[in-house]
């Protein structure tokens, strides 16, 4: 049985949530609303994040174009995603919500660039 | 006995007792020719300073060789020489501080090979970049020394040389403010330490002024608050020196370094000294990391490093032990606030030092310093939170309604004093062709100008040929300020060159066309550091945040540097460790 | 040349407020000094922008990109690459550029929106030496993610703002490691949403009631040392610092509102705030220019910077037009718990309702926001929590508002955490 701390991040009051895992069973502890239980299970379950990050850009106004995954990826990949990323070199023009690299190491999710940019 | 060797002894007798007094023991102390040499060890770097100013203080002693071991003495690390031989001159000047500036200034009027060394990667990067920018009229030094005496000299030759070089420069006169403070230490009554305050003290400062030829004038205390509303109402009375003056020290090097190159000086940076090859106690060479260089006249004016060369020519009679003074520096949104540099007259004061002061830079900055600490090691430019806090409490006392939040930096420099604690201006008497311009602290901005002087005199006496060099240009080249410039002068120059009309540096209005021509200037800025010097970029409120990665893309085209070797300053002072993603390529080994 | 609304700073206040001014067809004309438009934004590039107005969370470029293409596509005259030096009482604007040079813009009215700029190191007086490896937050952010440079690999973070636990995450996520970030108060001063994501996602410890107390190095950063701050007398506690080895320090010590050419025209400053004294228009104490975004005062969410800067757009514009009345200012002022209010003013005329922007001196639980005349409560709002680093928002209808007599004091009280 193990017990994991989770600070929920849904509203200001920053709860402190406890998630009893026994098994397969979860047991949550000390929330105060129905979106921080469910925000507290997918934390410790699945937890996951929107990668923002840049990828060099030849030809474009500046050097570096901001790019972000088109929804949340698994939390453990982040590395390894950025990793990949900083392989890539794109070329300008670019247009916001461009695909610049298609389901990113085998998530089913694209890297999209977050800005538009012109090629000077 | 001989009348000498009985002297002699005599010193030593007294010595040994100051020494006992000071809790210091088992120093050998033997005294040759007037130079005293120390041997031994003490406990504390404090009783190795006390040591040698002990030493120091008779005044027939003409210099102090102080190898007392200390806790912290660490070996100075030298760069490696070269012996192959790289160039041959009739002067070598060792520092490129404002004294080894003047001095090749000074002899670029005469018809001599003269190569500048400067071990780092610009000129003015002692000292002279450090402190606080007075130009003193030598009322606030020891009577009788070499260097009150170059002080007064030197100061009133600033207008002109000044308008010569295109450097900023003003008169803006001293007040010596003597307050109700001003005596507290002696603790006295204050009917009676108002009294001092009120008659004696203004006498005795008018008198010296008197003696030593500089003007000065009392003033009341209706007077001082009318000129200066912002002083204190503890002020009784002050003293005005009108000649006092306030330049940008910094400025005032590259400008004589520039000069100096125009007229044929040869400048070598990250040049430095690591041998001397004399030859029948002659100088023969001087070997540098970069290689040697032949010549029969070395001049050593390298600051705190000056007995470490006098050591390399078989002549040290003096050791530099390094005083570090740090400054604080304040925003211009007050301006207007002070107009005169303001001195707090205490007594009594720590000996050795003026006590530093508030004043305006040439720039409109309000400046306050120095703080004058004893340090052990030569290269440390830390400031720390005591000497923040003590110059706030000492100027707050001074000017109580300052806004102190509007600080924008502090920095130190290092002074180097030898133990006899005045100039050390010589030919020396061991070896032929090499003159010591050591020990060069406060005044020495001020005094530049006549220790030029007399340096040249000192070679034509010793028997340099001092032909007039009739393409002299007294004139530095002026370069653009564009800020300084009116709307149409403006227009004008952004006509002939776009770069003048893109300002870099938002707090100083540096432009881009000002930063390229400091880049490519005959003294060249080639890092952050330098292009801060001649531009101004970098200086203000928001201390580079804005400018920084800007002036670093300029540098980059400029010189065709990649832009992750774009330096600070010197060798080690990377600002980058490579483009976007360098460690995630490391981290996966590629 | 000449122009209705000059609007200083492309970033997303002088953005909302020149879009919506054209909107009112007066002619508009924005000056930005960097070589794009956006302001702060492009360098943003997580997400958590535009959360309030368009109900998703966007990254920095993507809301940036929004209220670029809508001024671009109404007749707004940009000047980008383009610094202004100095500005005048009756509105005339002293430019340059590397096209014109120095150049001259008469208006009919002003809107400032040069947003702030990052506390350096000197305002905060850490003692020790000078070397290459020393930066703010904000600078670091420009050179990874706009100017594709690595300051530094081994990273020490001063400050718990938003702005030091965003980079602390970038770092790690360009591969440097972060040794740690150190924060002087008892409680962190950013979200706890970041205190996740850019902290504890990457086992970053957070040292609170921390302070670096002096850096090391005589070239480049090769340490700092780090003390306890002593509760009582706020300053570090002799005997428990130690020294941690690291060659980049970032700073992340608070933003300072850019108010060098408010300052020019002697405009009412407000030291709480540190930008000038607005009211319920944006208008300053100066007629016809009017003041919106980080340059007012320093705000939380982009969302807040868009719906004041359009206020002050669209004021503006009906200042050009001459629709804005001259009806009596009535001043709001901070009371108990209360750093600042923003707007300082209530012009009572309104027609619709307003919002005061506030910050609270302290965390409390169970709040009660009331904004009082006397004795009198003319609004109020309970808020289950509140912090100093989340801005706190009360509205006042007109009906009410236009009732106020002479002054109202804005309060705070709760229970104190």
């Amino acid at each position: 049985m193990t017990t994991k701390k989770i600070t929920c991040i849904c509203c200001p009051l920053g709860c402190n949530i406890n998630v009893i895992i026994n098994g397969d069973d979860y047991q949550v502890v000390g929330e105060q609303c129905k979106r921080g239980k469910e925000y507290a299970l997918q934390e410790v379950k699945d937890p996951k994040r929107v990668l923002t990050t840049t990828v060099k850009i030849n030809f474009g106004i500046q050097k570096m174009l901001p790019v972000k995954s088109q929804i949340e990826i698994p939390k453990n990949l982040l590395y390894e995603c950025v990793k990949i990323l900083s392989k890539i070199v794109v070329e300008a023009p670019i247009k916001c919500g461009d695909v610049i690299l298609k389901n990113i190491h085998n998530t089913g999710i694209d890297i999209i660039a977050t800005r538009s940019m012109e090629r000077v | 006995m001989d009348v000498k060797k009985m002297k002699d002894s005599k010193i030593k007798r007294k010595l040994i007792k100051s020494f006992k007094k000071s809790g210091i023991k088992n120093i050998s102390i033997k005294l040759n020719e007037n130079i005293i040499f120390l041997e031994g060890s003490v406990d504390s770097y404090e009783k190795y300073v006390t040591a040698g100013h002990l030493a120091g203080n008779y005044s027939i002693i003409h210099g102090v060789v102080n190898n007392i071991v200390y806790p912290e003495k660490k070996e100075t690390e030298r760069k490696k020489g070269k012996d192959k031989i790289i160039a041959s001159a009739d002067v070598v000047i060792v520092g490129g501080g404002i004294t080894g500036c003047s001095i090749a200034r000074e002899l670029s009027k005469y018809q001599l090979k003269t190569i500048l060394i400067e071990k780092d990667e610009d000129v003015s990067c002692g000292a002279t970049k450090a402190n606080n920018a007075m130009v003193h009229s030598g009322i606030g030094e020891e009577p009788s020394t070499l260097k009150q005496k170059l002080c007064v000299k030197g100061h009133f030759l600033f207008e002109t040389l000044s308008k010569e070089l295109n450097v900023p420069y003003r008169r803006c006169g001293m007040l010596i403010v003597i307050t109700k403070d001003s005596l507290e230490n002696l603790k006295l009554p204050s009917f009676l330490s108002n009294l001092l305050a009120s008659y004696v003290i203004p006498f005795i400062i008018l008198r010296r002024g008197k003696k030593i030829k500089v003007p000065l004038e009392k003033i009341s205390r209706k007077k001082i608050l009318e000129i200066e509303p912002q002083l204190t109402n503890r002020t009784i009375t002050g003293i005005s020196s009108p000649t006092y003056g306030v330049t940008s020290p910094y400025e005032f090097c590259i400008a004589l370094a520039e000069n100096a190159v125009e007229n044929g000086v040869d400048l070598r940076l990250n040049t430095e000294v690591v041998g001397i090859d004399l030859e029948e106690n002659r100088i023969k060479s001087v070997i540098t990391n970069e290689g040697k260089i032949n010549t029969r006249w070395l001049i050593n004016a390298s600051g705190v490093n000056a007995d470490e060369i006098a050591e390399m020519a078989n002549d040290r009679f003096y050791t530099v032990h390094p005083r570090k003074g740090s400054t604080l520096l304040f925003d211009k949104s007050d301006a207007g606030f002070i107009s005169h540099n303001l001195s707090f007259f205490q007594f009594p004061m720590k000996r050795h030092t003026k006590g530093g002061g508030a004043m305006v830079t040439t720039h409109g900055n309000i400046q306050w310093g120095p703080t004058a600490i004893e340090i052990s090691e030569k290269g440390d430019l830390s400031v720390s939170k005591d000497e923040i806090d003590g110059i706030f409490d000492k100027y707050s006392r001074l000017l109580p309604n300052f806004n102190k939040k509007a600080i924008i930096a502090y920095f130190a420099g290092i002074r180097s004093p030898t133990f006899t604690e005045d100039f050390i201006i010589e030919a020396s008497k061991k070896i032929k062709g090499f003159i010591h311009v050591a020990g060069i602290q406060s005044p020495g901005i001020a005094a530049s100008p006549a220790i030029a002087k007399m340096v040249a005199d000192i070679l034509k006496k010793e028997g340099l040929d001092l032909a007039d060099n009739p393409r002299f240009n007294p004139t530095r080249k002026k370069h653009l300020v564009i800020r300084d410039l009116d709307f149409d002068e403006r227009k004008k120059a952004v006509a002939k060159n776009p770069l003048y009309g893109r300002i870099i540096c938002r707090c100083e209005e540096a432009t881009e066309g000002e930063i390229v021509n400091a880049i490519h200037s005959n003294i060249p800025a080639n890092n952050i550091d330098a292009i801060k010097r001649r531009t101004r970029a970098g200086m203000g409120r928001c201390q580079a945040g804005f400018c920084l990665p800007r002036v670093a893309k300029i540098l980059s085209r400029e010189t065709g540097k990649p832009i992750e070797e774009i330096l600070k300053n010197s060798k080690e002072s990377q600002l980058f460790i490579g483009k976007s993603k360098c460690l995630l390529e490391e981290i996966d080994g590629n | 040349m000449e122009t209705d609304v000059v609007v200083i700073g492309g970033g997303p206040a002088g953005l909302a407020a020149a879009a919506i001014a054209s909107q009112q067809q007066v002619d508009v004309t924005i000056i930005e000094r960097g070589i794009e438009l956006g302001g702060i934004l492009p360098q943003c590039i997580h997400n958590g922008f535009g959360n309030f107005i368009f109900k998703k969370m966007l990254t920095g470029p993507e809301y940036a990109q929004h209220y670029i293409d809508l001024v671009k596509k109404q007749k707004i005259h940009i000047k980008i690459d383009t610094t202004v030096l100095k500005i005048t009482k009756d509105k005339q604007i002293f430019a340059t550029n590397s096209k014109e040079g120095l150049f001259k813009i008469k208006s009919k009215s002003i809107v400032l929106a040069m947003g702030c700029r990052e506390r350096t190191r000197s305002q905060i007086l850490l003692p020790g030496s000078r070397p290459a490896g020393i930066y703010t937050a904000g600078t670091t952010q420009r050179l990874i993610n706009i100017d594709g440079i690595m300051p530094g690999s081994k990273i020490v973070i001063l400050g718990s703002g938003d702005v030091g636990l965003i980079m602390a995450r970038r770092f790690i996520l360009e591969g440097a490691e972060v040794e740690g970030v150190y924060e002087i108060l008892p409680h962190p001063g950013g979200l706890t949403r970041n205190i996740v994501q850019c902290l504890e996602d990457f086992d970053i410890p957070l040292n609170l009631c921390h302070t670096v107390t002096e850096i090391h190095g005589k070239k480049r950063v090769t340490g700092v040392t780090v003390a306890e701050m002593d509760s009582s007398n706020f300053n570090p506690k002799k005997g428990t610092e130690r020294f941690v080895s690291c060659n980049t320090l970032i700073l992340a010590v608070g933003l300072i509102p850019e108010n060098e050419l408010s300052k020019q025209i002697n405009i009412s400053m407000d030291s709480n705030t540190g930008g000038p004294i607005v009211d319920n228009n944006m208008q300053t104490s100066e007629d016809g220019i009017f003041a919106c975004g980080n340059v007012v005062h320093v705000h939380d969410l982009v969302d807040d910077v868009t719906i004041a800067s359009e206020l002050a757009g669209k004021s503006a514009a009906e200042y050009v037009k001459n629709q804005i009345e001259e009806s009596p200012l009535k001043p709001v002022y901070p009371g108990k718990n209360v750093i600042y209010v923003v707007p300082q003013h209530i012009r009572c005329d309104l027609r619709s309702s307003i919002t005061l922007y506030l910050r609270v001196k302290n965390i409390m639980k169970n709040a009660e926001i009331k904004v009082i005349e006397n004795n009198d409560i003319v609004a109020q709002k309970k808020e289950r929590i509140v912090k100093p680093p989340e801005m706190v928002k009360i509205d006042i209808s007109s009906e009410v508002a236009n009732k106020i007599k002479k002054a109202v004091k804005v309060n705070v009280e709760g229970e104190l955490l």
